[in-house]
């Protein structure tokens, strides 16, 4: 360009490839379950998770484990309805109060049984 | 199934205008396509003659729904002679505001748009860009098998082709080689000196990716204007090598394409007296 130059002055810098890009900020920010790095094998079961299969990977996983869970379960579309998960009973701490009085009594009961036992003897 | 993005965080470089001459090329071929317009501004919507769609993009980013794209589009007003026109993902000015929830979704929401792309049957799926670096981007770009860098030959331009290049490249190392760089497509190429030395610095700096410009024709801008593809305008003087020009950029981004049945070669480009540079083509 001999006869019009406008860098002449000043080469525009080319972005550093070596610093984090902008966009780094966004994909960092994303869950692996959405973003499997290169190099692993991923398989989707029925349910939805994904297992992410250590033994093909460079130490992003854990080793320690044979093969990581990672629950997915939240990819649901909208239009279907969710499935309502079964009643799970738990104990409560007032159903833990009532356990304890029965054993109480159950107890004094036992000991009077027992006295009045050794008093007729 | 070709998904293309096109792309460029700068804006007002003509990635719409390219979007829409992709769009009207495989058309006129006889492809089925399916144009994304994941610009709130809406130019690709109301370039295709769609004013007020049922449905938009926003529905298949507004959660995960696998397949939806093609429920979700609307056909188009244009007319071809092939007799296929594309369908429509359409934006609306409302989509803006899907992206600030795009970003806070705790399970990521990145690939909303790949999911609603699952499975559907189109011959070719294009997707507008919005002129920024957030979730709608990516979300093109995660949709995407290539993407076509759109630049006009101009110093800030020119910038801007290095910065999303360094995008892609961070999103594809991450993403198995996904999405690849089809190449760069220059845009609005006119006759100044300042225009033919960014031109030159981009063949210099990038070499084959720099596809055969589109240059500059009051043609393409008219199209924009009247809703209508640029291989419908009929005579109008230098529609025709536009069209042309938009039929070798589909050949060199979409090469599978290439020789396809169903193809009308556009006529030769006539003798050039088209007042070149008279008007904004970009959109």
């Amino acid at each position: 360009m001999p006869a019009y130059d406008p860098q002449r002055t000043r080469n525009r810098p080319a972005p550093a490839t070596d610093r984090p890009a902008p966009v780094d900020a966004f994909l960092d920010a994303m869950p692996p379950s959405r973003l499997i790095p290169e190099g692993v094998d991923s398989d989707t079961k029925a349910r939805g998770d994904a297992v992410v299969n250590a033994a093909d990977t460079d130490g992003a996983v854990n080793p320690i484990a044979e093969e990581s869970v990672i629950d997915a379960a939240p990819r649901v579309t909208a239009d279907v309805p969710r499935q309502p998960s079964p009643p799970v009973v738990r104990p409560t701490s007032d159903n833990r109060s009532k356990i304890a009085i029965a054993v109480i009594a159950a107890t004094i009961a036992l000991v009077a049984v027992l006295l009045l036992r050794r008093k007729r003897r | 199934m070709p998904i293309v993005a096109v792309v460029n965080q700068k804006g007002g470089v003509g990635k719409t205008t390219v979007t829409l001459g992709l769009a009207s090329a495989a058309a006129q071929r006889g492809k089925r396509v399916l144009v994304v317009d994941l610009d709130p501004q809406a130019n690709a919507t109301s370039g295709l003659g769609v004013w007020e769609p049922a449905t938009t993009v926003d529905l298949a980013l507004e959660t995960d729904r696998p397949g939806s794209a093609s429920s979700l589009a609307v056909p188009t007003a244009w007319v071809l002679e092939s007799g296929m026109a594309p369908d429509l993902l359409a934006s609306t000015p409302a989509l803006s505001a899907r992206e600030p929830q795009l970003a806070n979704d705790p399970v990521g929401a990145q690939d909303r748009l790949q999911l609603a792309l699952e499975g559907n049957d189109y011959d070719l799926v294009v997707i507008d860009c919005p002129p920024s670096l957030g979730l709608l981007t990516i979300n093109g770009l995660f949709a995407a098998d290539r993407a076509l860098i759109v630049t006009e030959p101009g110093a800030w331009a020119s910038d801007g082709v290095a910065n999303v290049q360094l995008t892609i490249s961070r999103i594809a190392a991450r993403r198995n080689g996904r999405p690849e760089v089809a190449g760069i497509a220059v845009n609005r190429l006119g006759r100044t000196r300042d225009a033919h030395y960014w031109h030159t610095m981009l063949l210099e700096q990038y070499g084959s990716q720099v596809f055969a410009p589109v240059h500059m024709r009051a043609a393409v801008a008219e199209a924009s204007a009247q809703s209508l593809p640029i291989h419908g305008l009929g005579n109008r003087q230098g529609a025709s090598d536009a069209a042309q020009e938009f039929d070798t950029l589909l050949d060199s981004v979409v090469p599978e394409m290439t020789g396809s049945g169903g193809r009308v070669v556009a006529p030769a480009p006539s003798a050039s007296t088209e007042p070149i540079g008279g008007s904004d083509a970009s959109v």
